[in-house]
């Protein structure tokens, strides 16, 4: 709908629309002394900065004062121009006419500013709201490294990207979706590392979403996913400004959502699920040998009590004699099979988990006694569960702790009770079939167009460069193609020569 | 190099070589070392030496026909160069020929995990389980085949190759000696019986369709066929050092038996049969899967309509089926050579002969 230009029936429409709305400021008043020209002023109250309207701008068109401009007192030939030629001292505003985009604008924080006998409205940029400013990370915490977090506003994160990486290249495209709440969402990108067919990708799907409302990154995730019925994550979520831009000059997309302390980066491989933002701020050899704990632990924390079940029950004769014996001899009085036994202790480990997740931080620490004393020792004591047992559930407890992400992990502990009860049924052949079926899954899958498994599947499209950042990391001066994410024509991270700055290396 | 994952269904040459050796190196190799010594005696290696060489030159032929056709499948191909209903024929002959290949591959897995790994549970559960994986594994299509090959293949081949490695340690290598002791009839006769440890060559002929860059097919495959040839020729040669040639008709899975014996120094595991299962598990799913997805393609071909995946439906019963046929181990390697002498010889050998042959006549060019 079109501005009129009638201020009272502008006046009229937007009263009308913010009926019942406490927290809407509004005044209509004379601009100038000369009371013949009327401006009205409208903004929601604690979503806007009240000093800048109040003080900076509404003064100088108010009263007569030293700053009221020389025009005011006269007939201005367009109110509009002399307000945005120097009536008002902000570099940040623009004319509108559409007066859907005057309300979104003041939903959103903004104040605007409606003129008598003009057919256009002035927005003022005045956001302003409470927020924590820049947290530290509580998820994925570093021992070395930055400990800056994103904040639930928008704009914040958006200046600790750009604060990251000073390159024009690096582009950040607004939106919103949710026909409701209209959320803010940034697109992040290097214009000229990004791969044009992702990016393609990733707003052709932004602009698929038609729900009503989005208020977290995890909800957009889902809507742009690939694969909806996979447990598997197909994009990346993050906390750390870092982690985002590491991202965004590998060539990926990142795509900030406001009210969400998160970025969604996309594409993720499941490669880059086992990437911690601490892996580049600590030597190579440290950090491959971590890598390698990752992946040896994902694979506990997936088939350990699989393997147990399967090696227990079906065949303890691929075991040493004596092995064999103590594992009898452990499970000699447990009145339960082992998959029983298997599926208590994971209920309870599971309970404890979610539980220590929802309880207030005070008491948090009872869970860890609880947990310790009655599952661990009294489960055992009472003897319905072997100590093996206990010792399997624990290992594939710790293991899915040293995965740097959630979500991933999330996925492991799913695919758990799949290899549990293939395994309990079939042994090890039960065993390779969930495992096997899983990989069919994983191979399957593709994030925004690139293999889900890739550099372990489909590596040698880059020349299997990208494996130097996997299972291992190899030391940076070895690391001088971008990975798979970038676009062909910027492949290469390192300019010759590369030394790196080491002034030993020769050029 | 092409960086194009938009190039949807296509696969890399590297994923050929891939695909190719895990579909092929398995249940032929376990029985290989007894068959053929049993023709040639120590100097059965010989024999796999020389099929390995007959394979190289299938594999060129193959090649050169898939090469022919690149861009189209190979129902249309056969079609255009042998005309329609011989065409259809031809495609018929090579989904029996697959179906039944699966059928086998079943069996025998199903009988070496009863006797290894689950010695109570019936047939039908493990043929079951078996084929609703490879039929899943099926259904997502070449691209996901291929990718996942390419992990599984570390995972069969590495135990495989330690523990193979570990068992030919404490061997008596004068077991083969004398050398060229067996007359070149003989070992004529092994080669032509350890060439059947390369069934399943033929399917290149039908992945055209998904070739990224045809041209260097024939090198990228005669590749793998050396590998697969090399590995082969170890292992008979292994074994019939370990056993001694007369020995070795005792054991129904030389191979197996070999490396289920096998002493591992300081290892956790003590009998790596199960270990070894691994391998057995997934190269059975790796024969079986292709055997399903080339044959639900062709059937897919042939009737012209829908997904691949509901033929592949209609290709699980009958392979289970024809798996319970035989009594007993016996009959089903009985069987399998009458199988080997007719859709053996006449899909690898015969009808890519004939292709090339008319296909070089009738000057049919890629579409």
């Amino acid at each position: 709908m079109k501005i009129s230009t009638n201020l009272d029936e502008n006046i009229e429409y937007l009263e009308n629309l913010f009926a019942d709305s406490g927290d809407l400021v509004k005044r209509k008043f004379p601009i100038g002394t000369s009371r013949r020209r009327w401006a009205y002023v409208i903004y929601l109250d604690g979503m806007t900065d009240r000093g800048v309207v109040e003080q900076t701008i509404l003064p100088r068109l108010m009263a007569s004062s030293p700053k009221t401009p020389e025009a005011f007192f006269h007939e201005p030939i367009s109110l509009l121009e002399t307000l945005k030629d120097g009536g008002m001292t902000t570099a940040d505003l623009r004319e509108e006419t559409d007066m859907d985009n005057i309300v979104h604008m003041i939903l959103s924080g903004d104040t605007a500013m409606l003129l008598d006998g003009d057919c256009a409205g002035i927005l003022i940029a005045t956001r302003g709201w409470p927020n924590r400013g820049v947290p530290e990370t509580s998820v994925e915490v570093v021992v070395q490294g930055s400990n800056e977090a994103f904040s639930e506003v928008m704009r914040f994160n958006t200046a600790l990207l750009r604060r990251r990486v000073k390159d024009t290249n690096l582009k950040i495209k607004q939106s919103n979706v949710g026909r409701r709440t209209k959320t803010d969402i940034a697109v992040c990108y290097m214009e000229d590392v990004v791969r044009p067919e992702v990016l393609a990708e990733v707003e052709q799907r932004l602009a698929n979403i038609t729900i009503d409302g989005i208020l977290d990154a995890g909800a957009l995730e889902e809507l742009i996913e690939e694969d909806t019925n996979s447990p598997f994550p197909q994009c990346q979520i993050t906390e750390r400004p870092d982690k985002a831009a590491s991202g965004i000059m590998e060539g990926r997309v990142a795509i900030l959502v406001d009210n969400s302390p998160t970025a969604i980066l996309v594409p993720a491989t499941m490669n880059s699920f086992f990437q911690a933002s601490e892996d580049y701020s600590q030597g190579w050899e440290i950090m491959s040998f971590t890598r390698i704990l990752r992946f040896a632990a994902a694979f506990f924390a997936l088939a350990l009590p699989g393997l147990y079940i399967a090696i227990t029950t079906f065949h303890p004769n691929m075991l040493p004699t004596l092995l064999a014996f103590k594992m009898a001899a452990a499970r000699e009085a447990i009145p339960i099979p082992a998959v029983l036994e298997i599926l208590i202790m994971e209920f309870a480990f599971e309970l404890l988990r979610e539980a220590g997740i929802r309880l207030p931080r005070p008491v948090g620490s009872s869970i860890g006694i609880i947990g310790g004393l009655i599952v661990g020792e009294a489960a055992v004591a009472a003897g319905i569960v072997s100590p093996l047992v206990v010792i399997v559930v624990a290992l594939t407890g710790i293991a899915s702790f040293a995965i740097p992400n959630y979500a991933i992990v999330s996925a492991f502990r799913i695919c758990k009770f799949l290899i549990i009860a293939l395994a309990a049924t079939l042994g090890l052949l039960g065993f390779w079939i969930a495992l096997i079926t899983i990989l069919i899954h994983l191979a399957s899958m593709k994030t925004f167009g690139l293999p889900y498994l890739f550099p372990f599947a489909s590596g040698d499209v880059n020349g299997y460069t990208d494996f130097k950042d996997s299972l291992f990391r190899a030391p940076m001066a070895f690391m001088k193609k971008r990975p798979i994410y970038a676009n062909p024509n910027q492949q290469n991270r390192q300019q010759p020569p590369n030394n790196l700055g080491n002034p030993h290396v020769k050029e | 190099m092409t960086n194009n994952f938009a190039l949807n269904d296509k696969i890399s040459l590297r994923q050929v070589q891939i695909l190719l050796i895990l579909g092929i190196f398995g249940f032929g190799v376990t029985s290989l070392p007894r068959r053929v010594a049993e023709f040639a005696g120590q100097d059965g290696w010989l024999g796999v030496l020389l099929a390995t060489l007959t394979a190289l030159v299938l594999v060129w032929i193959i090649t050169n026909v898939t090469k022919m056709h690149t861009g189209i499948t190979f129902y249309d191909f056969a079609c255009k160069t042998l005309t329609r209903p011989v065409g259809v024929v031809v495609c018929l002959f090579l989904i029996a020929r697959l179906v039944l290949l699966a059928a086998f591959n079943l069996r025998i897995f199903a009988e070496i995990t009863q006797s290894i790994l689950l010695p109570t549970t019936p047939f039908w559960i493990v043929f079951a389980a078996m084929l609703v994986l490879a039929g899943f594994g099926a259904s997502k299509g070449m691209e996901a085949r291929a990718r996942l090959a390419e992990i599984l293949i570390l995972i069969a081949l590495v135990p495989l190759i330690i523990v193979f490695v570990i068992s030919s340690r404490d061997i008596d290598f004068t077991n083969l000696l004398p050398i060229f002791n067996a007359p070149l009839e003989n070992v004529g006769r092994a080669g032509y019986a350890a060439l059947f440890a390369f069934n399943g060559l033929d399917m290149l002929l039908l992945i055209s369709p998904f070739l990224a860059r045809p041209k260097k097919l024939t090198k990228s495959a005669g590749g793998a066929v050396l590998t697969m040839g090399g590995l082969m020729v170890a292992i008979t040669a292994v074994t019939i050092a370990r056993f001694g040639a007369g020995n070795i008709a005792r054991h129904t899975w030389p191979v197996l038996r070999m490396m289920d014996t096998a002493a591992m120094p300081g290892a956790i595991i003590d009998r790596q049969g199960a270990l070894i299962m691994t391998f057995w598990i997934i190269s059975a799913y790796a024969i079986i899967n292709a055997a399903l997805f080339f044959s639900s393609l062709l059937l897919k071909n042939i009737v012209g309509k829908g997904n691949h995946s509901r033929y592949i439906i209609i290709c699980l019963p009958i392979i289970a089926i024809i798996a319970a046929l035989p009594d007993n181990l016996t009959q089903v390697y009985n069987y399998f050579s009458r199988y080997n002498n007719i859709f053996g010889v006449g899909a690898m050998v015969i009808l890519p002969i004939i292709l090339l042959i008319i296909g070089k006549i009738r000057g049919v060019k890629n579409a």
